[in-house]
């Protein structure tokens, strides 16, 4: 371990200097190959799952993508890329499209503030902290249609708590606010998933925190930082690998993301809150075109990829810069 | 952690999931020679789930060798689940049929015919019209299990102390609503415009304006000067609906009603029943009458109403045991036992059955027959969007039409273009007027690309279904 | 009275004040179930209940059976988290010692499978497995569940793995050890807070997994909770008092398994988010 906390993970190289000693040169060779080979092995269950139960699958269904399947009858012609310029030219998947930017910045961005708030409180030194924790995992272990069915009760406009309390009890505004309008519905959306997923983020960041140093901080109040200075010059660059390993995961879920987005309001009103997977669910489930969906999921793929990668060279930057 | 101890644990862990594992696969093996037939239902309020239940049992002790296999889903879920089956290749057994798909099914061969079933029992025994004939080829696809209808319901209280009449006419509704819209927490009416309200509220303000969708023939009839009309009054009571509830799912209105938050609302027996039980209080100072919803009250006798049907699906593995299964469980006294699980809300389609419902030693029939009988009634006058298309004539009569909307999917699935002229009209501001037109254009365009791919054909008009002459 | 002494409370108020914040849903929720269903449709609502009664939770149960789907997840929760441990560890820890550009290409296919939108596999994944006769087989969830959560845990566990000194292994290995039981006997005990944090994430959505429960299986008695509460409640609602029971009987155990290994939790991640 060093001085400063970090622990040492074993590089190649360390292994190499450690076994050197240890095997000559022709014994280093093969214990590297069986070395392989014993790694090759350990790896193939997962491999083989993922390759049964999700490669295959979705090779099926980007093979359904380029044919026009009649529901009913499952009759299949082959239709190339027919499917795939018509979901380019539909003003609909790219108003689907920019909905689920809205929903995954509004989610992933309160997610990560309010989450990384709630880490900072509870990292403090409080009697019972433990327990606290333990609760605070609540919401996220909740399942999507029970927090849904739960938060549209609180919103409801004629039997909700939140409208009562905002403006009957506390009277901190004049009207109720319209949770289920077409302009509001998305903050509504993302304030159900804010609440259930931020558990999520506070946790990690707070395991992260605990493994800060004081002496880094106290070192810091000593030079005169004040709390906002401790935070932005010590604390942040110390919880941002978290943070952006975080990013990147919950970005991946946000844009994927069904249950939380359709159960409020059924991809409505006026389609408010038709995102990218609800919109798949209506061509197949409504319109029953089955493979202009898988097309349209693919599609989503590709997209989800591009962010990723651009994810992925935005850490490795941030992790040259850190050291 | 030990070494020891963690290998025991993780040793005794895999063991004992691995066993669960073996003995429960084991153990559907004593079921298998029965012949198990799937029935697949969205009827799913726990007290119908009970009923249900208990009538399971007795046919299956009545029928050792055949086994029913309960497949409970959501009204939302029921149409992708079905699909999913058929897509796969999956047995359909007996299911609640989604109205939409009845036109593509029966046209692929994927249903058998139920005749049998009605010529046992007699057909002059069923409510005319509840019985869904294919009018292109006469034969029974799907088997009427209940009907239901709406009533309208009101606060008779508040209508007393703003000293209003009782609303059995458009000028009534909309007095009242605008009265008593904002008092005490209370809203004018519960005629929504959200996704289903938009639609099962709305046709009956379309039907007895003399207006409808489509023609018998399948042709326009949302360009008829009635529907115009009936848009209008509609999109005025709109206004004194709650904010919300452009939103709402199928039963928030009822909750609204319940918790006396709004005035009036237009709605099935389930209204009726949930605050009959649920909320006495609100129960006590609530009248129930026939909707007239026109000026003055004038127009045909017709108001929304629904048939909950089943079919057996032609890869059913066992069809004779599926059709003595349904013709046990919707008729005689099973029939009235499942009916008196939501009395009012689940209303059978055979005659001596709803005279039966009434005698029933029930708290709710007891304290309020009145409402059970308005709506036993108005199962005799009510007609469905999707499965009754072109009912009301252009000479304005409403003669009950056993066509199928082909294209129900696309004018009325997730997001209906009634609702949707609606929401624009209260949510964007669009005026009355263009939002009309617009729809009245979707209409037509849906119509036609639904032609366009599959060929359209109307039945013979003269066609009379059996029970209607 | 200090300065110090202020602070502290002020530290309380702050961190009990947050808790309650995210909690109060949950609080009305509690609060809620034990109201009767008239009390449950007033307006304006009440805080504490008036009368408290179980009404809500006995009826619950008895009309719609839901231990069974309770007992359904909870087996399909175990059986998962058995099964992804025992193909993510040895796999993480292969990710985790060899770190050439073929176990960098897998740990990558890793990322962009996480990427499939579940809703494109439901299908072709329901087809196969009718074909093999596994539809409307509570077990055959388990390899799905697992591929769902195999890319997360591959990650994070590759991380506690990489914390943990090779050393060990070196040294079991002298001792005459093969690689496989060096890793068995020496690395993985003291992976194991790890392991638990990795663990609940399997056992979250073998619990309360919604998508393909609800696609695969068909009979009402086999269902888990999440579908079994949704062929009720869908989007509409009967009982108010029921919604709260059900979200407590559906929450209760998993907080009750959080709770008690929470210590474990917290430990578990912070020792793996290092090196993220």
């Amino acid at each position: 371990m060093h001085e400063d906390g970090t622990i040492v993970t074993a590089t190649r190289e360390d292994q190499r200097n450690i076994a050197a000693p240890l095997a000559g040169p022709k014994r280093k060779r093969s214990r590297r190959n069986t070395g392989t080979v014993f790694g090759l092995l350990m790896v193939t269950p997962a491999l083989l799952v993922l390759v049964c139960v999700m490669l295959y699958p979705a090779y099926v269904a980007l093979e359904s993508s380029f044919f026009r399947i009649a529901l009913v009858t499952r009759e299949e012609t082959f239709v190339g890329l027919a499917n795939y310029s018509k979901l380019l030219n539909s003003p609909e998947f790219w108003a689907s499209f920019k909905r689920s930017l809205v929903w995954s910045v509004g989610a992933i961005g309160s997610q990560m503030v309010v989450g990384v708030a709630v880490a900072l409180v509870l990292d403090k030194m409080v009697r019972g902290r433990n327990f606290i924790r333990g609760l605070v995992l609540f919401p996220y272990l909740v399942p999507a249609i029970v927090a849904v069915l739960i938060w549209r009760w609180i919103f409801s406009d004629t039997v909700g708590v939140a409208n009562w309390l905002m403006v009957d009890f506390l009277g901190i505004i004049d009207r109720p606010i319209p949770w289920f309008h077409p302009d509001w519905v998305m903050v509504s959306v993302v304030i159900m998933s804010l609440w259930k997923y931020l558990p999520y983020w506070a946790l990690f960041v707070l395991a992260r925190l605990q493994t800060l140093p004081q002496e880094l901080l106290e070192a810091a109040q000593i030079d005169g930082a004040n709390a906002w200075q401790r935070f932005w010059y010590v604390t942040l660059p110390w919880i941002m690998p978290v943070v952006i390993v975080l990013l990147v995961l919950r970005s991946i879920w946000a844009f994927n993301e069904f249950d939380m987005v359709y159960l409020p309001a059924g991809g409505g009103p006026l389609s408010a809150t038709t995102t990218i997977p609800v919109y798949i669910r209506s061509i197949a489930f409504d319109y029953g075109d089955i493979g202009h969906a898988s097309a349209i999921a693919m599609a989503m793929l590709v997209m989800v990829a591009l962010l990723t990668n651009f994810y992925f060279w935005v850490y490795r930057r941030a992790e040259q810069r850190l050291g | 952690m030990k070494r020891q101890s963690f290998s025991r644990a993780w040793g005794t862990a895999s063991a004992l999931s691995l066993a669960v594992a073996l003995a429960v696969a084991a153990g559907p093996a004593s079921a298998q020679d029965r012949k198990i037939v799937p029935f697949l239902t969205a009827e799913s309020s726990p007290e119908a789930v009970t009923q249900l239940l208990g009538l399971i049992e007795q046919f299956e002790e009545a029928n050792p060798d055949i086994g029913i296999e309960l497949q409970l889903t959501s009204n939302d879920n029921r149409g992708p689940r079905i699909i999913n089956s058929v897509s796969v290749g999956d047995e359909l057994g007996i299911f609640e049929i989604e109205r939409r798909l009845v036109p593509d099914f029966t046209r692929a061969g994927y249903l058998l015919p139920l005749d049998s079933i009605v010529e046992e029992i007699g057909v002059d025994k069923f409510i005319p019209g509840s019985l869904l004939y294919w009018p292109w080829d006469g034969n029974l696809y799907q088997f009427t299990s209940d009907l239901s209808a709406a009533t309208l319901y009101w606060r008779k209280d508040l209508f007393e102390e703003a000293g209003l009449a009782e609303p059995d006419s458009y000028e009534r509704l909309l007095e009242a609503s605008q009265k008593l819209h904002g008092q005490n927490n209370v809203s004018g009416n519960a005629f929504e415009a959200s996704n289903r309200g938009g639609v099962q509220r709305f046709v009956t303000f379309l039907w007895q304006n003399c207006g409808d969708f489509y023609t018998k023939d399948g042709e326009m009839a949302f360009d008829r000067e009635g529907t115009k009309q009936a848009v209008e009054d509609y999109a005025e009571l709109n206004k004194y609906a709650p904010d919300g509830s452009h939103s709402w799912g199928s039963l928030d209105a009822v909750n609204a009603f319940a918790a006396g938050r709004v005035a009036m609302a237009l709605f099935p027996g389930r209204l009726g029943y949930q605050v009959g039980t649920k909320a006495p209080d609100i129960a006590k100072v609530t009248g129930n009458r026939e909707a007239r919803v026109a000026r003055g009250g004038e127009g045909p006798r017709v108001v929304y109403g629904a048939v909950t049907s089943y079919s057996i699906g032609s890869t059913v593995k066992h069809p004779e045991e599926a059709k003595r299964f349904l013709r046990f469980l919707f008729t005689g006294k099973p029939l009235l036992d499942y009916a008196m699980g939501v009395p009012g809300h689940i209303a059978p389609a055979i005659k001596e059955i709803q005279a039966e419902m009434l005698e029933q030693d029930n708290p709710y029939i007891k304290e309020h027959r009145d409402w059970v009988e308005t709506i036993l009634e108005a199962t005799t006058y009510f007609n469905a969007e999707a499965q009754n298309m072109g009912s009301i004539t252009d000479q304005c009569e409403f003669k009950k039409s056993l066509v199928p909307m082909p294209w129900s999917s696309r004018v009325m699935g997730r997001e209906p273009i009634t609702s949707k002229m609606f929401q624009t009209i209260a949510l964007e501001g669009t005026p009355v007027g263009d939002a009309y037109n617009a729809a009245v254009e979707s209409f037509q365009t849906e119509m036609e690309a639904w032609k366009a791919e599959n060929g359209w054909e109307a039945p013979d008009p003269n066609w009379v279904p059996p029970g209607m002459q | 009275m200090t300065w110090a002494f202020y602070r502290t409370v002020g530290r309380y108020i702050l961190v009990y004040g947050v808790a309650l914040i995210v909690l109060l849903p949950f609080l009305w929720v509690v609060l809620s179930a034990f109201k009767s269903e008239a009390e449950l449709l007033r307006y304006p609502p009440t805080l504490f209940p008036e009368t408290w009664t179980t009404e809500n939770f006995t009826l619950f149960f008895r009309a719609t059976r839901f231990h069974i789907a309770m007992f359904n997840s909870g087996m399909i929760a175990a059986v998962t988290t058995v099964l992804a441990m025992a193909v993510a560890a040895p796999a993480a820890y292969a990710l985790a010692r060899f770190q050439n550009r073929l176990f960098e290409s897998v740990a990558r296919l890793f990322v962009y499978t996480y990427m499939i939108p579940s809703i494109l596999l439901v299908l072709p994944v329901y087809k196969i497995f009718f074909s093999l006769g596994l539809a409307n087989n509570l077990w055959g969830l388990a390899p799905i569940y697992t591929a769902l959560v195999l890319p997360l845990m591959l990650w994070t566990l590759r991380s506690f793995f990489a914390g943990i000194p090779v050393e060990l292994e070196e040294a079991a290995m002298i001792d005459g050890a093969t690689r496989f039981q060096a890793f068995y006997k020496v690395v993985l005990p003291q992976a194991v807070p790890g392991m638990i944090a990795t663990g609940i994430v399997a056992v979250n959505i073998g619990w309360s997994e919604y998508l393909f429960a609800s696609t695969l299986l068909t009979s009402t008695d086999n269902l888990t909770i999440s579908p079994r509460l949704e062929s009720f409640m869908g989007r509409g609602l009967y009982n108010w008092g029921w919604l709260m029971a059900g979200a407590l009987a559906v929450t209760g155990p998993l907080i009750v398994l959080a709770a008690f290994m929470q210590r474990h939790l917290v430990a578990g991640w912070g020792a793996g988010a290092l090196k993220g």
